[in-house]
């Protein structure tokens, strides 16, 4: 299989344009050649729209660990904190995402109850450890079934989205439940850092390169 | 300089974005898609009748998009009370809490990046309909392009819908103009962004000029 990599060409991420880092390599200053022979220039500018071309996103796997820490860090405190508060007739009762989803189930909205279940807690959670296991698997260069891999990554790519629902919802119901002394619906801090875990975890599916997956299949071949 | 030879020279070559493939290029028919054939990545994609149906889609979509922003959406009514829901105001109320942060994710994602897609599509859409590309166009495409994945309509429905469900039980609620405006938007801007591929608006872009 013919891949852009061993040929220095490499696909402007913004606009598809193949081109050549080859030469670019014998333009770039000293101070890169004199670096080890193996790293090639890590990134040019696009001959068609300028943007920034690399064969690979640099650091990517640095980068990804990076912001997936984080993202498990801020998912502590987006579960614990409450994310929004009712308060009827002057008593609040703090809802964290689990308990809201337990007074779902409580009454009886099983389906809106999985929902929230699903895209709140599941998805970050499945976020976290896939892109732990696609990270530690490219690390470690462990043989996996790049087809499933990539699939993964895809699934993960697309669900990250959605976990914005329960902030949606949120700023729905703050403004629906605003009765003054009656009944009222506030939100909760851990709405603040729930909104940091989804951004940061969709930072995270982007600095990762879905190439190096199947780089893997190269050094498969050349041992 | 050299280097625009090179551009020439791997003009007939495609890269899989999702596994570094190196595919030889095909001439796509209108509405045809290229699949990688290792990763069934989407590799090229020509939308059909692109330019006109984009037009017409985001200047439809823009049109819904101040009565779904400013219209309420839904309203409550508890024990003679009612308050009622725009998208706006719950941003603002967000805001009023001392929650910035999140205020201004509601509003990136489901205000402001949804008006500058469709702002951008149909600028874009319009100088290619009338061959007045320039410069100022691949900034566009390339503004489009980094947007495009915080825009969440999609998501802030499925809002509606569950903040709908959840407040049945307590009191009575009711859908208004709003929501009817919302979903005129979102459709529009569905079709908006599938009728139209950035990639491909770049090679037209080259073939032009
Ligand atoms: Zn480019
Ligand atoms: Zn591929």
């Amino acid at each position: 299989m013919n891949r852009g990599k061993p040929n220095q060409l490499a696909r402007c991420h913004a606009c598809g344009q193949v081109q050549s880092l080859a030469r670019s390599k014998q333009e770039s200053h000293s101070q890169q050649e004199a670096s080890s022979r193996q790293a090639p220039p890590a990134h040019t500018k696009c001959i068609r729209c300028h943007s920034h071309v690399s064969l690979r996103i640099p650091q990517s796997i640095h980068k990804t660990w990076a912001l997936l820490i984080t993202a498990a860090i801020l998912f502590i405190p987006a579960n614990l904190y409450p994310v929004m508060t009712v308060v009827t007739f002057g008593s609040g009762e703090p809802a964290t995402i689990f308990s809201g989803v337990i007074q779902l189930i409580q009454a009886d909205m099983i389906p809106i109850a999985a929902l929230v279940f699903i895209a709140s807690i599941l998805v970050p959670l499945f976020k976290l450890i896939g892109m732990a296991f696609l990270l530690t698997a490219i690390q470690r260069q462990w043989r996996i079934n790049q087809q499933y891999a990539t699939v993964m990554y895809r699934f993960i790519h697309f669900i990250g989205r959605w976990s914005m629902l329960d902030l949606f919802m949120i700023s729905i119901l703050v403004t629906l439940v605003n009765m003054e002394s009656v009944a009222r619906i506030l939100t909760g801090p851990g709405a603040t850092s729930f909104g940091a875990l989804v951004v940061v975890t969709m930072f995270a599916a982007h600095t990762f390169d879905q190439r190096l997956i199947w780089d893997l299949l190269d050094k498969d071949n050349h041992k | 300089m050299g280097r625009e030879i090179n551009n020439a020279q791997y003009a007939n070559l495609l890269l899989c974005p999702d596994c570094d493939l190196l595919i030889d290029k095909v001439t796509l028919s209108p509405n045809e898609t290229a699949v990688c054939s290792r990763c069934q990545a989407k590799v090229l994609r020509h939308p059909k009748n692109s330019v006109n149906k984009v037009i017409a889609f985001a200047l439809a979509g823009l049109l819904f998009y101040l009565p779904a922003n400013f219209l309420p959406i839904m309203s409550f009514e508890l024990l003679g009370f009612e308050a009622t829901n725009t998208m706006l105001n719950g941003v603002s109320q967000l805001f009023n809490e001392g929650y910035y942060w999140m205020a201004f994710l509601v509003l990136m994602c489901s205000v402001l990046v949804p008006l500058f897609e469709l702002g951008l599509l149909l600028t874009i859409a319009l100088q290619m309909k009338f061959n007045k590309t320039n410069s100022l166009t691949t900034k566009l495409l390339l503004a489009y392009q980094h947007l495009s994945e915080w825009g969440m309509l999609e998501v802030y429905m499925l809002g509606i819908l569950v903040a709908y469900i959840k407040m049945i039980t307590m009191g009575s609620i009711l859908v208004d103009m709003g929501l009817f405006c919302f979903v005129g938007m979102l459709v529009s801007a569905l079709l908006t962004a599938s009728c139209f591929d950035t990639q491909h608006a770049f090679d037209q872009l080259e073939a032009n000029a």
